[in-house]
């Protein structure tokens, strides 16, 4: 082998650390720096793309494409592959709602806010569990224990929720993450949903506090309040 | 909207199957309008895959899943508004290559600093159209033209996957001398590739 100067094993170095990312699958972290082994780096990017003789996309990456694809209009700004896939686990997890105090004899229809309340925010998942799995289900509380902007938890088979009343409405929302799977906590001192995972924040409303890190709000779970005053939970 | 919508698309002067996708005219929205395709169920999937396509393309130029899940949905973002009703799916698919190759640019173009023109010229070596060969083959043709070391060291490094350790053992050197071997191996392997793909 030549002999190796000491600029070339700087440069080899720097070169295995952006290999080494990329190899482990994760983001090629190359930076101006580097433009002088732009060729060996772009040619390992390439080898290392070589691995599979027929990549395909992830099922969660497929169904986000597709909502894309679907609307023909592309969202308020690139989502990254981080965030959707935050989104994409919350989806599992949550659906929406949000209901009348005054007696309900039947449910609010998805996606379309109460009247007189604030319209929905773009954007915000509304979903809801499979017509086979979806139940019901009573959260123990009655509406009148509800105090008006602090979050009661509640759990309706596979979803976590917190349940909140707003002035004449009582809404709900999913209690993980969008950034991770992590399950939030009210901090009552603060009135935000803490993730205990990452220390990440959102409001009451659900939307997140982060700006410089912006996470999609937490999905809206659907609510009700039965004759009674009893506040029900959509869930499985 | 769910699967049963429609397809939205932008008809206006600028509307163009081929040519730049990241023009600097967008139409405004006054002179867009929406266009129900006769099966959008069909056309949606048939976007699907060519977007399965452009995600094989951009991995097997990026080679991580990270970077080419993001560059795929900066196509779709791109791309997809901008489809003509009507157009036939060799357009489509042309249209979203094209909308690739620009993406893969500003990609490189960030990383590096330099400007898209400057990569085009001496780094930007990819064919005009979707690989005839998979990347699997381009890149054993690469391999074939190096010295055996160095083809020894990028197969099992990059396609067997062995760590600097396993693969200094198997070539008897130290892990330093494998670090500058494989920059040494790679400037080879960019070299035949810019020989081969002018």
């Amino acid at each position: 082998m030549r002999s190796r100067r000491p600029d070339e094993e700087r440069a080899a170095d720097r070169l295995e650390r952006l290999m080494a990312r990329v190899l482990a699958g994760r983001r090629l972290k190359a930076s101006p720096s580097d433009a002088a082994e732009r060729e060996a780096i772009v040619m390992g990017a390439r080898l290392a793309g070589s691995r599979e003789s027929h990549p395909r996309m992830s099922p969660a990456f497929r169904r986000r494409l597709a909502q894309i694809v679907a609307s023909g209009a592309p969202p308020d700004r690139v989502v990254s592959r981080r965030l959707a896939l935050a989104a994409g686990l919350s989806l599992a997890v949550g659906t929406v709602g949000g209901a009348f105090l005054e007696r309900l004899t039947g449910l609010s229809r998805l996606g379309q806010p109460a009247e007189g309340s604030r319209p929905a925010r773009p954007r915000r998942e509304v979903l809801e569990p499979r017509a086979a799995l979806g139940r019901w289900a009573d959260t123990g509380i009655h509406v009148s224990e509800l105090v008006e902007g602090v979050p009661r938890r509640v759990v309706a088979g596979a979803i976590g929720a917190f349940v909140v009343r707003r002035g004449q409405q009582v809404i709900g929302m999913s209690a993980m993450c969008t950034h991770l799977p992590c399950e939030l906590v009210w901090r009552a001192e603060d009135r935000v949903f803490l993730c205990p995972c990452h220390g990440l924040t959102f409001d009451v409303q659900g939307q997140s506090l982060d700006l410089r890190y912006p996470l999609p709000a937490l999905p809206l779970v659907r609510v009700r309040v039965r004759d009674d005053g009893r506040v029900e939970v959509l869930g499985t | 909207m769910g699967r049963s919508g429609v397809w939205r698309a932008r008809r206006g002067p600028d509307d163009q199957m081929n040519g730049r996708p990241d023009g600097q005219r967008e139409p405004s929205p006054s002179e867009g309008e929406v266009v129900r395709l006769p099966e959008p169920g069909d056309v949606l999937d048939l976007a699907l895959e060519d977007l399965e396509l452009v995600y094989a393309y951009v991995f097997a130029r990026v080679g991580n899943r990270a970077d080419a899940e993001d560059l795929t949905q900066q196509v779709a973002v791109r791309a997809i508004p901008r489809l003509r009703a009507g157009a036939s799916p060799n357009a489509i698919r042309a249209y979203l290559f094209a909308t690739a190759r620009s993406v893969l640019a500003t990609f490189w173009s960030a990383r590096f600093g330099l400007p898209e023109e400057e990569l085009r010229e001496d780094l930007w070596v990819e064919p005009r159209e979707p690989d005839a060969a998979g990347p699997v083959e381009r890149v054993e043709r690469i391999l074939d033209r190096l010295p055996a070391n160095y083809r020894k060291l990028l197969e099992l490094r990059f396609l067997r996957g062995y760590s600097l350790k396993e693969v200094a053992r198997e070539l008897g050197t130290t892990v330093g001398g494998v670090k500058v071997m494989q920059l040494r191996a790679l400037r080879a392997a960019a070299k035949v590739a810019s020989d081969e793909e002018p």
